[in-house]
């Protein structure tokens, strides 16, 4: 699943993936890889990129659980 | 008389080899020991460059023991093709081929600090030395012995694995230019 979060965020704050990878110590195709969903990071390099952001954790990567009743209805 | 001529020359091949290796921790020694005075880092992958080198590396042990069990098999059916131990080290080979062209492919291989233009000469070196030395070595005495491949073809088939391994690199750093900053 996207993390269209972490891409509006990065928006907001106008920088590029390469910017917030120099940030967080890592290559752009990991900060790339984790907006498109292909990756799923550590806490570690979750709280790295809030901090960068100055987001929380919950802004960022919080998801709702969906639950199965309700969507059904 | 010929077959102590064999034995010396045999001595002087695994002499040769033994040279070679020791030839290349020393090189490799002497690498680290100076970017540790000039105070540079080890090289630095992030965490989804480590996983993926990890699954790598353990998809290329796999390529190896399949390798292996095919070998075998094919020995067992027809016969021998190569003299003792060339065989496994081809395999070798085959396999830090894969590990290499299935890093380059998840962006795992170089570190963060690294350009691939480094890497592409150093490669594109290494294809050069083996064709060189396969040559001549093909030139010398051919790559078969009685019907069987010889250490003559290590060497090229050395040069070979990292001509895959420049290619991939190439193609890879042209389509990861050509993709944008953010997709």
């Amino acid at each position: 699943m996207k993390n269209l979060k972490l891409k509006a965020a990065r928006a907001e704050k106008d920088w590029s993936q390469q910017q917030l990878a120099d940030a967080v110590h890592v290559s752009r195709q990991t900060v790339n890889a984790i907006e498109k969903g292909d990756y799923n990071p550590t806490i570690r390099l979750c709280l790295s990129i809030s901090h960068a952001l100055g987001k929380t954790l919950d802004d960022l990567f919080w998801e709702e659980e969906i639950n199965e009743g309700e969507q059904q209805s | 008389v010929e077959e102590i001529k064999g034995v010396n020359y045999m001595n002087e091949r695994s002499l040769g080899m033994l040279a070679g290796v020791f030839t290349g921790v020393v090189a490799v020694a002497i690498y680290f020991t100076v970017r540790r005075r000039m105070g540079k880092k080890n090289d630095e992958y992030d965490e989804r460059q480590m996983v993926l080198r990890g699954r790598a590396f353990q998809k290329a042990f796999f390529v190896l023991i399949f390798y292996l069990f095919a070998n075998s098999i094919l020995c067992a059916a027809v016969g021998e093709w190569a003299q003792n131990g060339v065989d496994g080290l081809l395999g070798v080979f085959v396999a830090i081929g894969y590990f290499i062209v299935s890093c380059i492919h998840t962006n795992a291989y170089l570190a963060l600090q690294q350009k691939p233009q480094y890497y592409q000469r150093l490669f594109a070196i290494v294809c050069v030395v083996g064709a060189f030395s396969g040559y001549a070595n093909w030139k010398d005495e051919g790559f078969l012995t009685d019907g069987l491949v010889n250490t003559n073809a290590i060497i090229p088939a050395c040069g070979v694995v990292f001509l895959v391994a420049l290619i991939a690199l190439t193609v890879h750093t042209h389509r990861r230019e050509d993709d944008g900053e953010d997709e």
